[in-house]
C-alpha cells in the first residue's frame, strides 16, 4: 500500500513539474514581442558572408553584416552604410560615400580602406557575386569614399553592394586577418551581433544588439534567433503553437493555417523553375544547337498543367526566364502548348525521330524533382527522352554541373532577377552557367544596351532582352514559383519587395 | 567482474578503428564534394584544387584515413569542414541531448514494457489480448507519424507541450523535461512491444517453476511472487532486450532530432552526411560506437548482479 501510495506520489510530482513549465507550448523561456524567432530550412554553409546563399538565407548575413546600400520597397537602391552614391556619365564609375562615424561591432572606426578590402576578399572568392566583381577594380578616396570602376558600362553597379548581392556586406579587418575564423564567428558593422554561446551551430542561431551600430533605433529586438528546422511539418506546428514567428512555407502547408486568426501568408512569384538547356553549342547534343529544336521543347510542354500539378495555386505559367513583376517581365505569350507544333519543328530541324538530353537535377528539391520528372513526361510524347541523373545534395549538383555530362539542369530552387545579371551569368560565355560557353550575338547586343541605357530606358532595354532569349529558346522556363511566407500577425515591416523579388529582412521588422 | 569490464574495454578499442575504418570507406561513397559544396558555382579550377589540397581531399583515401587516424591518437578528432569548429565541441555540446532522449526513451519503454509484460503474464487471456495488441499497436505505427500526431494534439491543439526544440537543464530543468516528453515518447513507442514481450515470455516460463509453486504454498503473498522473485528472475532477458531496445534507440535519434528540432548527434549527422563533412561525420560515429559498447557492457554488469553465478565465473 505504502509502495503504491508512493508511486502515485512521484506520478503526481512529475506532472505537476511538467505542466507548470508549459506556457503557451513554447519551449523556450519567456519568449516576448522584444525576441523574434523565425525558421529557415537549412543552416548556412558557412558564416562566411562571402559564402553565402541569398534570398532568404541573406538573413543570416544581413543581422551582422551591415551593407553598404540597400534596395527599399520596390527595389531602388537606398542608402545603407553609404548614404550617397553616383554613377559617373557612361556607368563605368560609382562612386560610394560612408556615413560619418561608423564602427565595426568591434568598436574600431569604418573606413573607405576597410570596405576597399572586404570588397577584394569578396571579388578574390568563389561566392555569387565573385563572378561580377572579377572584372572591377576598387579603390579608397580619402576616409569616406570607395570607388568602383568597370571597363565596361555596367548599369548594376550599385546592386552588387546591395544584401541580395552580398559583396556590400562589409567585413572588418580584424575578420579579413583570419578568413577561417569567418566561419564560426562575424565580424560586420550590422544591427546585431552573432553569439556563439547562445547558438547551437546547424540548431540555432542567435543575435542580440550591436551597441556600435550606427543606427540604435532600427534595432528593434533584443535578441533575433534564427532556427534551422529542415521539416515544413514540424515549422507549421512550431510556427502555430507559437514557438516560432516565421517561416517560409509551400504550397503544402500554407493552406493548413487558413483558418488560424493570429498567422499570415505572404506569397509572391519569386523565381521561375525549368530547364536551363546549357548546351547550346551542340557539343554533347547537338540538337540543342539548332534553335527550332529549342523552339520545339518550349512548345512541347504544357506549362499550366504541370504548374498547377507541382505548385498547385502558389505558381504561375511562364515561358519567360522571368517572373510576373519582375525586370523586363512581358505580359505576351511566345509558346502555347503545341506538341504538334513542336513535332513539325523537329522534323524541320532533321529530328523527327527525337534523340536523348542528359539533364541534371538535385533530388534534395522535392518541387523540381516533380517538375523535371513532368517535363520529361511531356517531352517523351515528341519522342525527346530526358535521361535524369539525380543529385542527393549540392556539391553532387555542382560537380555533375561542371562536368559538361549533362546537357541541361534544374537549378534549385530557381532563377530569376535583373536581366543585365541573368545575361551576364547564363547566356554570355564566361558566364557561371553557360558551363558550354554558347554565344548569342542578339544577347551580347542587348546587353550593351542594358549597360548604357538611362534609367528612364532601362525597362524597355530589359523586355527588348527578356524578349531575345525568349524567342531563341536559351531556356525551357515552366512556372513562376512564389515564395510562400507564413508568419506571426504581430510582424510587422515584412513586406514584399517587387523588382527584386525578395521581401524584407528580419532586421526591418517588428513586433506589436 | 572487473576482469570482464577491462577487457570488454580493451577489445573496444581496435572496435573503434574498425568502425572508423567503415564509416571513412562507406562517407567516400556518398555523391558529393565538400569542396564544391563550400566554393559553390563559381569557384575556379584553381580555388577548388588548392580548397581539396588544403583538405587533403586530392590524397588517396588510405593517406587520408591514416592522417585522421594519427590525429585521433592524439585525441583530435579535426575540425568541421563548414563550420570550422572542432568535431570535439560538436560532439560535446550535441551530446547531451541525445543521451537525454535515448536515455528517457529507453527508461519510458522500460517501464511500460515491463508493466505491459508482467500485467500480460498474471492476467486472463483477454487482458493478455489486450495488451498485446495496444503494444504491437504501438511498434508497427511509424515514428515519423506517431511524433507529428503528438505535436498536433499536444503542442498545438491542447497547447501543453513545446513543439520543438530543446532547453538545456542547467537554463530550466523544467522546460528540459517539457521538452522532451514528447521526443521520448515518440522514440520509446517503438521499443515498448518488444520488452512486453520478452518480459512477458521471461515471467510465464518463471512462473511456471518449482521454486514458484513452493513460494505460494508457503503463503509468499502474490505481489512479492511477481515482482520480487519472478521478475528478478527473468531479468536476464528483460535486460538484454533493453540492452538491444537502448541501442536501437541511438539511430532512431535521427529521426526524432529532425522531426523535433533538437540539437543532438543524430541532426547532426544527417547534415554531416548530405555535405561531406566527413570529419563531424566520424566522431559521431565514433561516439555512437562508444555508446553501444557502454551499453553492452552496462548489460554484462546487469548480468552479472542479476545472476551471481555471472559473477564468480
Amino acid at each position: 500500500m505504502m509502495k503504491k501510495s508512493a508511486a502515485i506520489a512521484v506520478l503526481v510530482l512529475v506532472s505537476a513539474f511538467l505542466l507548470t513549465g508549459c506556457s503557451t507550448g513554447s519551449g523556450e523561456t519567456g519568449k516576448g514581442d522584444d525576441t523574434l524567432v523565425v525558421a529557415l530550412p537549412s543552416a548556412p554553409i558557412s558564416l562566411d558572408p562571402s559564402k553565402a546563399a541569398t534570398g532568404l538565407y541573406t538573413n543570416y548575413v544581413d543581422t551582422t553584416y551591415a551593407s553598404l546600400l540597400n534596395h527599399d520597397g520596390i527595389g531602388k537602391i537606398e542608402a545603407g552604410l553609404a548614404d550617397k552614391w553616383a554613377y559617373n556619365s557612361d556607368n563605368t564609375e560609382l562612386s560610394v560615400t560612408l556615413r560619418s562615424g561608423l564602427k565595426w561591432a568591434d568598436g574600431a572606426p569604418l573606413t573607405a580602406a576597410d570596405v576597399v578590402a572586404s570588397i577584394q576578399y569578396f571579388a578574390k572568392g568563389s561566392g555569387g557575386t565573385a563572378p561580377s566583381l572579377a572584372k572591377l577594380t576598387f579603390s579608397a578616396r580619402g576616409d569616406s569614399t570607395v570607388l568602383i570602376d568597370s571597363p565596361t558600362p555596367n548599369p548594376i553597379l550599385a546592386d552588387l553592394f546591395t544584401p541580395e548581392y552580398l559583396a556590400g556586406a562589409v567585413i572588418s579587418p580584424a575578420g579579413l586577418k583570419d578568413p577561417a575564423k569567418l566561419a564560426e564567428a562575424t565580424f560586420g558593422a550590422g544591427p546585431y551581433v552573432y553569439d556563439a554561446k547562445q547558438s547551437v551551430s546547424g540548431d540555432h542561431y542567435v543575435y542580440t544588439p550591436n551597441k556600435n551600430y550606427y543606427a540604435q533605433n532600427a534595432i528593434h529586438y533584443k535578441s533575433i534567433t534564427i532556427k534551422v528546422i529542415a521539416n515544413t511539418n514540424s515549422a507549421v506546428q512550431a510556427l502555430k503553437s507559437g514557438q516560432i514567428d516565421f517561416m517560409q512555407g509551400n504550397a503544402d502547408v500554407a493552406p493548413t493555417i487558413k483558418n488560424n486568426s493570429n498567422l499570415k501568408v505572404l506569397t509572391e512569384p519569386s523565381i521561375w523553375a525549368g530547364l536551363y538547356l546549357l548546351d547550346r553549342t551542340g557539343t554533347v547534343v547537338p540538337a540543342l544547337a539548332d534553335e527550332r529544336v529549342r523552339q520545339a521543347l518550349n512548345y512541347a510542354v504544357d506549362r499550366v498543367a504541370i504548374t498547377k500539378a507541382v505548385y498547385g495555386a502558389f505558381g504561375t505559367p511562364t515561358d519567360q526566364a522571368q517572373v510576373p513583376g519582375g525586370d523586363g517581365y512581358r505580359t505576351k505569350e511566345t509558346y502555347s502548348y503545341n506538341p504538334a507544333k513542336a513535332k513539325k519543328l523537329l522534323a524541320d530541324a532533321g529530328y523527327a525521330q527525337g534523340f536523348t538530353i542528359p539533364v541534371n537535377y538535385g533530388s534534395f528539391d522535392p518541387d523540381n524533382t516533380k517538375l523535371v520528372q513532368a517535363v520529361q513526361a511531356q517531352l517523351a510524347a515528341i519522342g525527346v527522352k530526358l535521361e535524369l541523373t539525380a543529385a542527393t545534395n549540392f556539391g553532387g549538383w555542382v560537380n555533375d554541373l561542371v562536368s559538361k555530362k549533362f546537357a541541361a539542369t534544374v537549378l534549385s530552387p530557381g532563377a530569376g532577377g535583373d536581366q543585365f545579371l541573368q545575361a551576364q551569368s547564363t547566356f554570355l560565355p564566361g558566364g557561371i552557367m553557360n558551363i558550354f560557353g554558347a554565344s548569342d550575338s542578339a544577347v551580347a547586343a542587348e546587353a550593351q544596351v542594358i549597360a548604357a541605357a538611362s534609367p528612364q530606358d532601362h525597362d524597355a532595354a530589359a523586355r527588348k532582352m527578356d524578349q531575345i532569349v525568349t524567342e531563341h529558346a536559351l531556356t525551357l522556363p515552366i512556372s513562376a514559383v512564389n515564395t510562400t511566407l507564413l508568419y506571426n500577425s504581430k510582424v510587422q515591416g515584412l513586406v514584399w519587395r517587387k523588382g527584386i523579388n525578395v521581401p524584407t529582412y528580419v532586421t526591418a521588422w517588428t513586433s506589436k | 567482474m572487473l576482469r570482464i569490464i577491462v577487457r570488454r574495454l580493451l577489445l573496444s578499442i581496435p572496435l573503434l578503428i574498425v568502425v572508423s575504418g567503415i564509416t571513412f570507406i562507406l562517407e567516400s561513397f556518398v555523391p558529393g564534394d565538400p569542396a564544391r559544396s563550400l566554393l559553390g558555382v563559381n569557384a575556379t579550377p584553381e580555388q577548388y584544387d588548392a580548397l581539396r589540397q588544403s583538405l587533403h581531399l586530392d590524397e588517396p583515401l588510405v593517406q587520408q584515413y591514416w592522417l585522421y587516424l594519427q590525429g585521433l591518437f592524439h585525441g583530435d578528432l579535426g575540425r568541421s569542414i563548414f563550420t570550422n569548429e572542432e568535431v570535439v565541441t560538436t560532439v560535446a555540446g550535441r551530446l547531451p541531448v541525445t543521451l537525454s532522449l535515448v536515455v528517457g526513451a529507453t527508461l519510458v519503454a522500460t517501464v511500460v514494457g515491463v508493466l505491459f509484460g508482467v500485467y500480460s503474464a498474471t492476467r486472463g487471456r483477454i487482458s493478455r489480448r489486450i495488451i498485446d495488441v495496444v503494444s504491437l499497436f504501438g511498434s508497427a505505427l511509424p515514428n515519423f507519424w506517431v511524433a507529428l500526431a503528438l505535436i498536433a494534439i499536444f503542442a498545438v491543439a491542447l497547447p501543453l507541450l513545446p513543439a520543438t526544440g530543446y532547453v538545456p537543464f542547467e537554463d530550466s530543468p523544467q522546460l528540459w523535461l517539457s521538452s522532451l516528453v514528447l521526443p521520448v515518447v515518440a522514440l520509446a513507442i517503438g521499443g515498448v512491444a518488444l520488452i512486453a514481450k520478452v518480459t512477458r515470455d521471461s515471467m510465464l516460463s518463471t512462473l511456471g517453476l518449482d521454486y514458484i509453486r513452493t513460494l505460494r504454498a508457503s503463503g509468499v503473498s502474490r505481489r512479492s511472487i511477481i515482482w520480487r522473485h519472478a521478475l528478478r528472475n527473468s531479468g536476464l532477458a528483460v535486460s538484454t532486450t533493453i540492452g538491444l531496445t537502448l541501442i536501437n534507440f541511438v539511430p532512431g535519434t535521427i529521426f526524432a532530432e529532425t522531426i523535433f528540432v533538437l540539437p543532438g548527434l543524430g541532426s547532426a549527422v544527417v547534415t554531416a552526411t548530405n555535405l561531406h563533412d566527413i570529419p563531424v561525420v566520424q566522431g559521431i560515429g565514433l561516439t555512437f560506437t562508444l555508446i553501444v559498447i557502454i551499453v553492452n557492457l552496462l548489460v554484462d554488469v546487469a548480468y552479472g548482479l542479476l545472476n551471481p553465478k555471472v559473477r564468480s565465473s
